[in-house]
C-alpha cells in the first residue's frame, strides 16, 4: 500500500467516523447527557478537521479523495448512552489501527500527524467506556 | 484500571508475536509500505541514528521511567495500586523491544520525593516526558513497523497518564 492509498484508508475511517459522530450526538441529550454530549461533540469536530486535511493531502498529491457513503451500519440500536458510548468505542478503536497503519507507512509530517491522532484516539477511548491496553491502535 | 503483570505480559506476548519476528531482522526493512524515507538517498545517513540505536533509546528512557515508578510505588505504599498497571504497562514494553539488560547490573539511583502528593506528580511528569521521547522516536525511525510500534507504546502511556489518579486519596501532601 502506497503512502496516497493509505491517506485514502485513513479518510475513509474519517468519513465514517464524522457520521457516526453526528447520529451519536443526534441522539444524546445536552440537557440529560452533559458529559457524553461534550465528549461526542469534541470527537466530531476533531474528526471534521483530520478529515478535512487529509483531503488537502489526497488533492496535493493530484489524488481524488474518496468518498463518504451515504450512511454508514450502526452495530446497535444506538438508544441508551452504554449502546452510544460502545458505538464510539468502536470508531475509536478503528481509527486508532487506521492511524497506526498510517504511522507505518508515511514518513515526517503525515508520520507525525499520524501519531498525535493515534495517541487521541487512544486516550478518547477512556471516553467511552474504554480501557487502557499495552498499545493501542495494535492491540485492539 | 489495575491490571495483573501476568495479564499484561501474555496479552502483549501475543500482541508482540509479530514483532518479535520482525525484530529478528533488526527491525527492518519495515515492511512493504514504499516508504518514502527508505527510498530516499542515504546521503545524511552518517548523521541520523541508526533504528536499533532509536530502539536503545526507547528502552533505556522506559527503563529509567519504569525505575522511577517502581521506586516510588516501593516507597509510598499508597500509591502501590494506582501505580501498578504503569509498572505492568513499562515491563510489557520492554519485553516487546527485547531487553537484554543484565540482571546483575545496578538499579539506576532515583531520587523519589519524601511526600506521596509530590511523587505522583513526578509521576506524571517522568510519563509526559517519556511519551514524548516516545513520539519523538517514533517519527525519527526508518522502519514503519517500528515507527508503528513506538507511536502505540506512547498511545498506551498517553492513556495510562490519563487514568493516572490526581491526588492520591487522603494525601495531605
Amino acid at each position: 500500500m502506497s503512502p496516497v492509498e493509505s491517506l485514502q484508508t485513513t479518510l475513509a475511517a474519517e468519513h465514517a467516523a464524522v457520521w457516526l459522530y453526528g447520529v451519536l450526538g443526534g441522539q444524546t441529550s445536552q440537557t440529560s447527557q452533559p458529559r457524553l454530549y461534550g465528549v461526542f461533540t469534541a470527537a466530531y469536530a476533531a474528526h471534521r478537521g483530520r478529515r478535512d486535511q487529509l483531503v488537502r493531502w489526497i488533492l496535493d498529491a493530484d489524488a481524488e479523495p474518496v468518498v463518504a457513503d451515504v450512511a454508514y451500519e450502526l452495530p446497535n440500536p444506538a438508544r441508551t448512552p452504554a449502546q452510544l458510548s460502545a458505538i464510539a468505542l468502536q470508531v475509536e478503536q478503528r481509527c486508532a489501527a487506521t492511524y497506526a497503519d498510517l504511522v507505518a507507512r508515511t514518513v515526517d509530517d503525515v508520520r507525525a500527524w499520524g501519531v498525535t491522532a493515534l495517541i487521541e484516539a487512544a486516550v478518547r477511548q477512556l471516553d467511552v467506556d474504554g480501557e487502557p491496553t499495552d498499545l493501542p491502535g495494535i492491540d485492539t | 484500571m489495575p491490571l495483573s503483570s501476568r495479564s499484561v505480559s501474555r496479552r502483549t506476548t501475543l500482541a508482540a508475536a509479530p514483532l518479535l519476528l520482525l525484530a529478528s531482522c533488526r527491525w527492518g526493512p519495515a515492511d512493504d509500505s514504499g516508504s518514502e524515507r527508505e527510498a530516499k538517498p542515504t546521503g545524511s545517513a552518517s548523521a541520523k541514528p541508526s533504528d536499533d540505536d532509536q530502539v536503545t533509546a526507547a528502552r533505556d528512557a522506559i527503563r529509567r521511567v519504569e525505575v522511577f515508578v517502581s521506586t516510588t510505588s516501593n516507597t509510598h505504599g499508597r500509591l502501590s495500586t494506582p501505580l501498578a498497571a504503569l509498572t505492568a504497562l513499562h515491563g510489557a514494553h520492554l519485553e516487546l523491544l527485547e531487553d537484554h539488560s543484565d540482571p546483575d547490573e545496578p538499579t539506576p539511583r532515583t531520587q523519589v520525593p519524601a511526600r506521596t502528593g509530590a511523587a505522583l506528580v513526578a509521576v506524571r511528569r517522568e510519563e509526559q516526558s517519556l511519551q514524548r521521547t516516545l513520539t519523538q522516536l517514533a517519527g525519527e525511525v526508518s522502519s514503519g513497523t517500528l515507527a508503528r510500534t513506538l507511536a502505540a507504546m506512547a498511545a498506551g502511556v498517553a492513556q495510562q497518564i490519563a487514568v493516572l489518579p490526581t491526588n492520591p486519596k487522603g494525601d495531605g501532601a
